[in-house]
């Protein structure tokens, strides 16, 4: 854990607020970003994001200071993200279905100063990944969004660190296998 | 070569952390088998479009909506403290239990009272009209206790009991009309 996060965390569990204030404000981009990449929705990944800061506010007597703050805080994230989707497996897409756009993926509202380039890679990214199931797409967003180290993925999936190699060798592939059979149609073309 | 390998050599080539004997009997693996370097350009095509992936900015406001929920669940805690959460259950158990054992003891004395037609009678007499009211409300409640019942547990129970309510009133009438002479008549 870096000494700030350490002393913040110090601050909030003496009851300072705005030391909670200073978190939120380091990490919302992270962690939003990960719930985004989870769950390919704005208005609940923005849901998401603030269940997991509420959740490590309630939690964080529990933290473990040997642990890295930043870990721990992405560990709740991903557990909430994947329980989400588990309670909407039911209307999970297959890997032959085409994975619908989300409006909030083009939305003009997203920020002036985003070009349309990165808005058409953001959606080709996301439709990559919504291919895969939640755990092997964790395991891709921590791994390249994050550049998290195989023990890194560990620690906040609580996956082996064989395990975690595996599903990631497997998310590849079936990454590799879409783009070749044609499922991402549009991916290609966005992402050159 | 195995699959099993191979996923290991690829992921380490990926990495960058192939020694220098293995990197010459990967690239002679891949020069050699057609199937294998296909394979591996396609991980490799993945892996690379996924370097450096765009990161999704956080909402303006964000953090303030944070702190404002924060604040919202804080108040929240303060009306209705942790306690009345894990009590809640108990006491609409223990309610709707208390409500629960009278009605079952009026049900089963007067199911019993209509089984037996000499009862039946003697009930009659002494009570009249008073026994049609009792068994009209003690049917009503038993309906609306299976109802409540059904609402209380998770949904597949409760459309199991919305379909077993109206065949227990259905039962309940039809046995009150059997044995009692008021509404048979």
């Amino acid at each position: 854990m870096t000494p700030d996060d350490l002393d913040l965390v110090e601050r909030v569990t003496q009851g300072d607020q705005a030391a909670f204030g200073e978190l939120v404000t380091k990490y919302q981009t992270p962690i939003y970003n990960l719930t985004y990449r989870m769950l390919g929705n704005a208005g609940e990944a923005e849901e998401a994001a603030q269940e997991a800061f509420l959740r490590a506010y309630t939690r964080l007597n529990s933290f473990d200071r040997k642990r890295a703050f930043k870990t721990w805080l992405f560990s709740i994230a991903s557990n909430y993200c994947i329980d989400l989707l588990r309670k909407r497996r039911l209307i999970w897409l297959s890997l032959d279905e085409p994975i619908p756009h989300h409006p909030s993926l083009v939305d003009a509202q997203a920020g002036p100063e985003r070009s349309a380039v990165q808005a058409e890679k953001s959606a080709a990214v996301q439709e990559m990944l919504g291919l895969l199931p939640p755990k092997d797409r964790l395991m891709v967003v921590l791994r390249y969004w994050y550049d998290y180290s195989y023990d890194e993925i560990s620690e906040t999936t609580g996956a082996s660190v064989s395990a975690v190699k595996s599903r990631l060798h497997r998310a590849r592939h079936t990454m590799a296998n879409n783009i070749k059979e044609g499922n991402a149609v549009a991916l290609t073309a966005m992402l050159v | 070569m195995k699959e099993k390998e191979f996923q290991a050599l690829a992921q380490q080539k990926l990495d960058g952390t192939l020694s220098a004997d293995q990197e010459a009997a990967f690239a002679s693996l891949i020069a050699q088998n057609d199937s294998r370097r296909k394979q591996w350009q396609r991980l490799q095509n993945v892996h690379t479009r996924l370097q450096n992936p765009p990161l999704e900015e956080a909402p303006a406001l964000f953090a303030a909506n944070v702190m404002a929920a924060l604040q919202a669940r804080q108040m929240q805690a303060k009306l209705l403290p942790s306690w009345f959460n894990r009590i809640l259950p108990v006491v609409v158990l223990g309610v709707s239990t208390a409500a629960a054992l009278p009605l079952m003891i009026g049900i089963l004395l007067i199911t019993v009272v209509s089984q037996q037609p000499m009862l039946m009678n003697a009930a009659n007499v002494l009570l009249g009209d008073s026994l049609i009211v009792a068994q009209n409300i003690i049917g009503s409640l038993l309906t609306m206790g299976v109802a409540f019942l059904g609402w209380l547990l998770p949904q597949p129970s409760f459309l199991m009991m919305l379909g077993v309510t109206p065949v227990l009133a259905f039962v309940w009438l039809r046995t009150m009309r059997h044995y009692s002479p008021q509404l048979s008549a």
